[in-house]
């Protein structure tokens, strides 16, 4: 073929010029629209927030934007000379060996030390809340913290925009023993977080998912209960909630240039409260003693910055580390048939400081490489909905899988049959320790990448 | 109707078609390039930049056609085109004698790594100078050339000799103004 570039490209866009043309394939400037107007919104409120709290950290001159919380807190102890216990807890006086658990008090608000687990929460319950939690583990050992990962949903997308304040500091976590509330947790260990904005977008932009371990001691309900010692072997539920207000689904021009608290004073506002199902677990064995999540205050350390990587380039140098994050796969296959999605899966790790909120993209991805250089690979696509904000701290792992798509080769649909390198990766796109906030970074996509592993495409 | 609204709404309804034909050069898939300028209306649009006129407001979008493209977004995407190319050879079989070499073009293009494709289209498509290219891309004007020199080189591999390929270490005359 002998001919002009130019022209070939021209005669390339006139031919989608054409296809526009057909009925139905013009860009939809109302669909765009739409979507600049919602953007234009959260960002006039988010910057508004931002200020806000910048002001609050000049008047309090600390770096924290201290606020009260939000959740419900515990009421003062009023001695009673007979609670009414749910289970009928033996409480004797205290020895060393033994450990008394909190008997179950009605009258306790939820979510509280020696709260029953069906006591109806004051503000009232939000239908279209889903506080939930997963475990990793359907079993701990006495005295092991428990991980779990927390987020507060919006149970049907949210429609156009449901604009919601949450908790900054992500659900607070509940462990109950027949139906009494024997431990309380929250991830940022009585560290405060500000509340935030969160805005449903018919299910596009997904909640932050909060990530960690909690200490599995008994709380300290005043009655006598051996507070701080390992709760002891036996089945158990946990369960996520949290304080909401509901800004409904169209906030309106009204809505921007406010701070949270004049937020929360509009007529519109509606507190409520985010509950979810117990999910079931149990401990096992026995531990004199209990170990508790510490919070870290080691340095942080950005590290090099690691692009995502494309067809022909060369193989990207790993395992990487930006922000402290790591990637350790755990399953992988040695084969598996060309133009097919691997199985892969694996955990992201957080070993910095204080916690870390990082835009992920949703999966695993890789590229594939061989003789050195990057021949395929799967990446997610890369739209609205694409990364989910995920809130880690030290020692936390997400879990991530495989998902984005099959395997594809940069030249044709399919790899052809032999050995390959493949380079696993998640995709990173921005960062912030919390709650100081005090390093952020990545505004571009970044890469971390995990250890290689060898692939034989039949 | 907010001023902005109405300049996106003309934008789109003028200028629609050019942008999506000169996103779609980077994408190498229509649907891929309308998306990619729905990205970049949505993301000059909800900016603190005031867009009033929609000249300023079309330069403004195609730089952030291209800044969209090579940050990296749409990489599955990308992927996802060279599979529909391979879909689409029946397709094309039928029609006019070039539309079988249009789809050669578009998948050589494809070959390309993102900035050499945008070189390519920048210089080929929009027919930029070197150094424009360069401050467009934020690159060494060097830099520019060896793209261009790698990128025509890979093309050639795929597509045969390309005669106007060889005017890359030209000093380029632009009369500055960017193909529709």
């Amino acid at each position: 073929m002998n001919r002009d570039l130019s022209t070939a490209l021209g005669e390339l866009a006139d031919r989608v010029e054409r296809s526009q043309r057909a009925p139905g394939q013009e860009l939809p400037v109302g669909r765009v629209a739409a979507r600049v107007r919602h953007r234009r919104r959260i960002r006039a409120v988010t910057v508004s927030v931002a200020s806000a709290a910048a002001i609050a950290v000049l008047a309090v001159g600390t770096a924290y934007a201290v606020r009260p919380p939000a959740r419900p807190a515990p009421p003062a102890h009023t001695p009673s000379a007979s609670s009414t216990s749910a289970t009928p807890t033996p409480t004797p006086t205290p020895t060393p060996d033994l450990v008394v658990l909190p008997s179950g008090d009605p009258t306790l608000p939820y979510g509280s030390c020696g709260s029953l687990a069906d006591t109806v929460p004051v503000p009232a319950v939000g239908e279209r809340y889903e506080a939930q939690v997963r475990l990793s583990e359907a079993t701990a050992q006495a005295g092991d913290p428990l991980a779990v990962e927390s987020w507060i949903a919006v149970a049907d997308g949210g429609g156009e925009g449901l604009l919601s304040i949450v908790p900054g500091s992500g659900p607070a976590l509940t462990v109950t023993r027949d139906g009494v509330v024997v431990a309380t947790a929250d991830l940022y260990q009585g560290h405060e977080a500000e509340d935030e904005l969160y805005d449903a977008w018919w299910g596009e932009n997904p909640p932050t998912t909060y990530v960690g371990s909690i200490g599995l001691t008994v709380c300290d309900d005043g009655h006598g209960a051996t507070s701080g010692r390992p709760l002891p072997a036996g089945h158990y539920e946990v369960r996520a909630w949290g304080g909401v207000t509901s800004l409904g689904n169209e906030p309106g021009e009204t809505y921007q240039g406010r701070s949270l608290d004049e937020l929360r004073a509009l007529p519109v506002a509606e507190p409520l409260t985010a509950v979810g199902p117990a999910v079931p677990f149990d401990i096992v064995g026995e531990a004199p003693d209990a170990t508790v999540p510490e919070w870290s205050t080691v340095p942080f350390d950005a590290g090099p910055a690691s692009p995502l990587p494309a067809c022909g380039d060369p193989a990207p140098a790993g395992p990487t580390s930006p922000a402290m994050l790591s990637l350790d796969l755990d399953r992988f296959p040695s084969t598996a048939p060309a133009g097919t999605e691997l199985d892969v899966a694996g955990r992201l790790t957080y070993a910095g400081p204080d916690r870390i909120r990082a835009g992920l993209g949703w999966w695993v991805e890789y590229v594939v490489v061989q003789h050195g250089v990057v021949v395929g690979g799967v990446w997610a696509d890369q739209v609205d909905g694409w990364v989910q904000g995920v809130d880690l701290g030290r020692g936390a792992g997400m879990r991530l899988e495989s998902g984005a798509g099959p395997l594809v080769g940069c030249t044709s649909d399919t790899l052809p049959a032999g050995d390959y390198t493949v380079i696993p990766l998640v995709a990173l796109t921005g960062w912030t320790t919390r709650p100081s906030g005090t390093w952020t970074g990545g505004d571009l996509v970044h890469a971390v990448i995990g250890a290689p592993f060898t692939l034989t495409l039949t | 109707m907010a001023a902005w609204e109405q300049v996106l709404d003309e934008l789109v309804r003028v200028r629609g078609r050019a942008l999506v034909r000169y996103a779609a050069l980077l994408t190498g898939d229509e649907r891929a390039g309308e998306d990619l300028v729905q990205d970049a209306l949505v993301r000059c649009f909800s900016g603190g930049r005031p867009l009033r006129d929609t000249v300023a407001a079309e330069a403004y979008v195609r730089k952030a056609v291209l800044s969209t493209f090579l940050d990296g977004h749409r990489r599955r995407l990308r992927w996802s085109a060279v599979r529909h190319l391979v879909a689409r050879d029946d397709e094309v079989a039928g029609h006019e004698a070039t539309s079988g070499t249009r789809v050669d073009v578009r998948a050589a293009l494809m070959t390309l790594r993102p900035r050499l494709r945008a070189c390519v289209v920048l210089r080929y498509y929009d027919d930029l100078t070197v150094p424009e290219i360069g401050r467009r891309l934020d690159v060494a004007e060097g830099t520019v050339k060896r793209y261009l020199a790698d990128a025509t080189a890979q093309l050639e591999a795929l597509l045969g000799p390309l005669p106007d390929a060889d005017t890359v270490d030209i000093e380029l005359v632009t009369n500055g103004k960017e193909r529709s």
